[in-house]
């Protein structure tokens, strides 16, 4: 018998040949000391192949992974069935007062008018103070943009008209750059 | 212990321990797999979690006369793969010559290289192979991988390739000739 092709041998050392086939690759080894000598290096490298470590996988990947399969149902407002529960209860405490001779309908009502006033009063007085500090931020910054126009203005009267052109297209550039991106053209990935 | 098959079924049905169960039992392999592909342990837990939603969200097109390991790695495969082409990674195709000059990478000559495996120590091998592995084309270190690593048949691997095994065997048998010239020349 001539020497085995590499794939022959190959297939040898992976347990792949039938029985005869493999009988007779072991006549064949039994005589040629080159190729017995091959042989078992390549199933040396076949062991080293399979003895590679495994890599380790860390403590609750899978419940991570099943997590983000099955995600949690959404919670359902609740505001709508509190703001029910809190009217319910009111008024429940408002007939027990009631029923009680603590205090009378007309008394309560009366009562509870003048809390609802005051709410009010208290919440327009607070809004009229946030529209007062909204309008002098409103000053300031009108005032910094009317300083900043003036700067520009002395500025472009100190340079000639044709650096005003040059200016404006750098301008335009750079705008354009940074709306459309330039790092695709320019950094290599 | 429950089928892949019956494991799918029931996670359809909106069971996640099945699906939990299945993950499990998958992951580790699956990590092996794609950690030796990849070469990066965070890129490959990431990959890991990412097949295993995206085989859930495919879950319905899972036919149970196939083997559900053959088509989760299959996942696995085209997205390692789609990986390797949004980084430019060049990737040739199993159906084309792997050669320069044209020619298939089939080496049918008689094996003159002295026995190099012999002359290591084991933990000197496994540090070598894996230090070829990143040196190999990603075509050649994915069908090692799967043979050698992850332990499929060379029919198994056909099929989640969806090449002729014939093929897939003598591109197996270039990868581990490569690794094998590739320690040669170290030694």
């Amino acid at each position: 018998m001539r020497c085995p092709t590499p794939t022959l041998m190959e297939d040898y050392a992976e347990g792949l040949l039938s029985e005869s086939e493999a009988r007779n690759l072991e006549n064949h080894f039994g005589r040629c000391a080159v190729c017995r000598r091959a042989v078992e290096d390549r199933k040396r490298w076949l062991d080293a192949f399979r003895s590679l470590p495994p890599l380790e996988l860390p403590a609750g990947f899978a419940r991570r992974v099943t997590e983000a399969a099955f995600p949690p149902p959404r919670r359902r407002r609740r505001l709508l069935p509190a703001l029910a529960t809190g009217l319910a209860s009111l008024s429940l405490i408002a007939m027990i007062l009631i029923a009680t001779g603590v205090c009378s309908l007309p008394s309560l009502m009366t009562g509870s008018g003048r809390l609802l006033w005051r709410g009010l009063q208290v919440s327009a007085s607070l809004g009229a103070k946030v529209v007062t500090l909204l309008a002098a931020l409103f000053k300031i910054l009108a005032q910094i943009l009317r300083l900043a126009w003036e700067g520009i203005e002395t500025l472009t009267a100190a340079v000639p008209p044709h650096v005003h052109v040059l200016a404006l297209v750098s301008l335009a550039v750079l705008t354009g750059f940074f709306l459309f991106g330039y790092r695709k053209y320019f950094v290599r990935r | 212990m429950c089928e892949d098959r019956e494991l799918v079924s029931r996670t359809l049905q909106g069971d996640r321990n099945a699906f939990e169960m299945l993950v499990l039992r998958h992951q580790q392999p699956l990590f092996n797999y794609l950690g030796r592909l990849v070469g990066e342990r965070e890129t490959a837990m990431d990959f890991t979690q990412e097949v295993f939603l995206r085989a859930f969200a495919k879950l319905e097109s899972f036919r149970p006369d196939y083997k559900f390991t053959t088509w989760l790695y299959r996942i696995a495969s085209n997205y390692v793969i789609d990986h390797w082409r949004k980084k430019k990674i060049p990737c040739l195709s199993l159906d084309r010559p792997s050669g320069p000059d044209g020619k298939s990478g089939r080496c049918e000559a008689i094996d003159p290289s002295p026995p190099v495996a012999a002359g290591l120590e084991k933990a000197e091998l496994k540090k070598r192979i894996e230090r070829g592995l990143e040196r190999l084309t990603p075509e050649l270190r994915e069908l090692f991988v799967l043979r050698h690593v992850s332990g499929f048949s060379y029919e198994e691997i056909a099929e989640i390739k969806r090449q002729p095994a014939g093929t897939v065997k003598s591109r197996v048998f270039q990868a581990k000739e490569t690794l094998r010239r590739m320690m040669e020349e170290r030694s």
